[in-house]
C-alpha cells in the first residue's frame, strides 16, 4: 500500500526503482521561480547516499518504514551488530547499509533500527548525542580567524568544530543532523 | 551570540560601505514599509495590520531615485520575504543593493569582482564566467532554444508534475548544474528572458547574471528595462500570474513606471550580505552569522 505526499525530511519515498530515507530537506528560491526541495537521500538498500532536488508540491510516492529502538552492540570488521530492545532480537547490518552513521557508534549507544517489510534496512541515531573530546589542541585564544572554533576529535574519530575554551576529556553534546557542538554535557 | 561575530558583521559592512564610498556611489536609505511591493510571482511579501508591506527587495525605489538624476547609488537594508526559511534563507535579511546610470550587467560584474577582492584574497579576478546556454550545454547537451526542450529534459528528471518551461529549467539546473559550479567564484549569465521581468533582453536570453560562490547564489543583477511600455506590458503579466496562482495581486507602482521614462541606460544588482559574510567568514548555514536569529 503507498499514498504519495509532498516531501520532507524523515520520511521514505520510492524514487528511481528504490527506496529511499529523505535525510535533508530545505527549502531552495530560484529567486525569479517556483520554490523547490533540496533533498539528501539515502538508499534504504545499498547505504547510497545522493542529492535531489524536487520542485516544492511535487507528490512522491511514500513508502511505510517501521522505526524501532535498538542498541549497538560491536562491529566485528565487517557487520554492524545490533540488537532490538522490544523483542533483544540481534541483527546486523553492512557498512553500506550504516553508511554514514558509524561516526556515531561506540559500543552500547541506542540508536533507531529501520526496518521495510520486517527486514532491518537502515540505523537512525539521537539528534543530540554525547561524546568526549579525546583530541583538540590547547589553548584559549586559538586562530582568531577561524571564528573563536577550533576542531576536536571525538571517540568515534568524527572531527567537529568546538569554542576554544573546551579541553580534551570533556564531555559535550553534539547535533547529529549538521555536526554541530550544542553545549558541554 | 558571539563577540567574534559581532565585530566581524560590523568589520564587513564598513568596508562594504568604504568600497562603494571610495567609487563615487552616495549611500541612499529606502522604506522598509510601502504600499506596492514587487510584482514578483514567487515572493511573498508580510502585510501589515494597515494593508502596507514589508519590501522584499528596495530594487523599484532605488530605479525612482535613478530616474531622478542619481548616477551611483548603494544601499544596506533589510528586506523580508514570508515563508523563506532553510540553512541560507531566513524571512527577514540584509541586502545590498547597488545602481549604476549609462551602465550594463557587465559593468556589474566587474563591480562584483573588485567588492569581493576588496574584502578578501581568497579569490582573484577575473572571476569565471558562464552563459546559462553554456552551462546546460556542457553539463546536460541540451539546447535552451531547442523546441524539443521537454523532451530532453524528461531524459535526466522526472517532468510529469512540472507545469511550466521555467520549472524544467529550474528542476535541471538545481540538479545538475547548480551542484557542479565550483567553489570558486563563478558568473551565470544571460538567463532566459522569461526569468528577467526587470531585465533588459536580447532575442531569447536576457541581461542578468548570478554570482555563486562555493555554490551559493550571492547576488542577481541586470541590465535594467528602461523602457516604460515594456516593462508596463511585462508587469501586466505578472499580475495575470499572481491572479492564476491565487495571490494578491498588487497594483501597478506608476511612480516607478514614470521613473524609468527619465533613466536612459542603468545596471543594477542585488546581493544578499548574510551570505557574503558566510562565505567571507567561512559558515554553513546563514543563522550562524546573523545576530539575533
Amino acid at each position: 500500500m503507498s499514498s504519495t505526499t509532498h516531501i520532507v525530511k524523515g520520511i521514505a519515498i520510492a524514487f528511481k526503482h528504490g527506496t529511499w530515507l529523505v535525510t535533508d530537506a530545505q527549502f531552495v528560491s530560484p529567486g525569479k521561480g517556483s520554490a523547490f526541495t533540496r533533498t539528501k537521500l539515502k538508499n534504504l538498500k545499498t547505504g547510497q547516499a545522493i542529492d535531489h532536488t524536487f520542485r516544492s508540491g511535487e507528490s512522491v510516492e511514500t513508502v511505510d518504514v517501521q522505526r524501532n529502538k535498538a542498541q549497538y552492540l560491536y562491529s566485528d570488521g565487517t557487520d554492524f551488530h545490533f540488537m532490538e530492545n522490544d523483542t533483544y532480537k540481534q541483527f546486523s547490518l553492512s557498512a553500506d547499509a550504516v553508511g554514514d552513521m558509524k561516526k556515531y557508534l561506540l559500543d552500547d549507544t541506542d540508536c533507531y533500527i529501520l526496518k521495510l517489510n520486517d527486514n532491518p534496512v537502515s540505523v537512525q541515531v539521537p539528534a543530540k548525542m554525547e561524546f568526549t573530546i579525546t583530541s583538540t589542541p590547547p589553548g584559549e585564544r586559538g586562530n582568531t580567524a577561524t571564528g573563536g572554533n577550533k576542531e576536536a576529535v571525538l571517540e568515534t574519530g568524527l572531527v567537529i568544530k568546538v569554542p576554544l575554551f573546551l579541553k580534551e576529556g570533556e564531555k559535550i553534546i553534539i547535533n547529529t543532523e549538521n555536526d554541530t557542538y550544542v553545549s558541554k554535557a | 551570540m558571539h563577540e567574534k561575530l559581532i565585530t566581524d558583521r560590523a568589520r564587513i559592512t564598513q568596508r562594504v560601505r568604504d568600497f562603494f564610498t571610495d567609487n563615487n556611489f552616495l549611500e541612499v536609505e529606502t522604506p522598509i514599509m510601502v504600499d506596492i511591493p514587487g510584482m514578483e510571482p514567487h515572493l511573498t511579501p508580510f502585510e501589515t495590520t494597515d494593508g502596507k508591506f514589508l519590501n522584499h527587495s528596495p530594487e523599484l525605489q532605488m530605479k525612482k531615485l535613478l530616474g531622478q538624476g542619481l548616477k551611483r547609488i548603494f544601499n544596506i537594508t533589510k528586506v523580508f520575504r514570508s515563508g523563506e526559511k532553510s540553512n541560507t534563507h531566513n524571512p527577514e535579511f540584509t541586502m545590498l543593493e547597488w545602481y549604476r546610470l549609462n551602465a550594463d550587467y557587465k559593468d556589474m560584474m566587474t563591480d562584483c569582482e573588485n567588492l569581493i577582492t576588496s574584502l578578501t584574497d581568497k579569490y582573484s579576478k577575473p572571476f569565471k564566467r558562464k552563459t546559462c546556454q553554456e552551462l546546460f550545454q556542457e553539463h546536460l547537451q541540451i539546447d535552451l532554444t531547442s523546441d524539443n526542450f521537454a523532451e530532453e529534459a524528461a531524459k535526466h528528471i522526472d517532468v510529469s508534475q512540472l507545469k511550466t518551461w521555467d520549472e524544467i529549467f529550474f528542476k535541471l539546473f538545481l540538479n545538475f548544474i547548480e551542484p557542479n559550479l565550483g567553489p570558486e567564484p563563478i558568473f551565470v549569465t544571460d538567463y532566459p528572458a522569461s526569468q528577467a521581468a526587470l531585465a533588459k533582453t536580447k532575442g531569447f536570453f536576457a541581461e542578468r547574471f548570478e554570482l555563486y560562490i562555493n555554490g551559493l547564489e550571492l547576488a542577481n543583477a541586470f541590465s535594467e528595462l528602461t523602457d516604460a511600455t515594456e516593462q508596463r506590458h511585462r508587469l501586466e503579466e505578472e499580475q495575470e500570474e499572481r491572479r492564476q496562482m491565487n495571490k494578491t495581486v498588487f497594483p501597478i507602482d506608476e511612480e516607478f513606471l514614470s521613473a524609468l521614462d527619465s533613466i536612459p541606460e542603468a545596471a543594477g544588482i542585488a546581493l544578499g550580505l548574510d551570505r557574503l559574510i558566510m562565505v567571507l567568514l567561512d559558515k554553513k548555514t546563514i543563522q550562524e552569522v546573523i545576530l539575533f536569529s
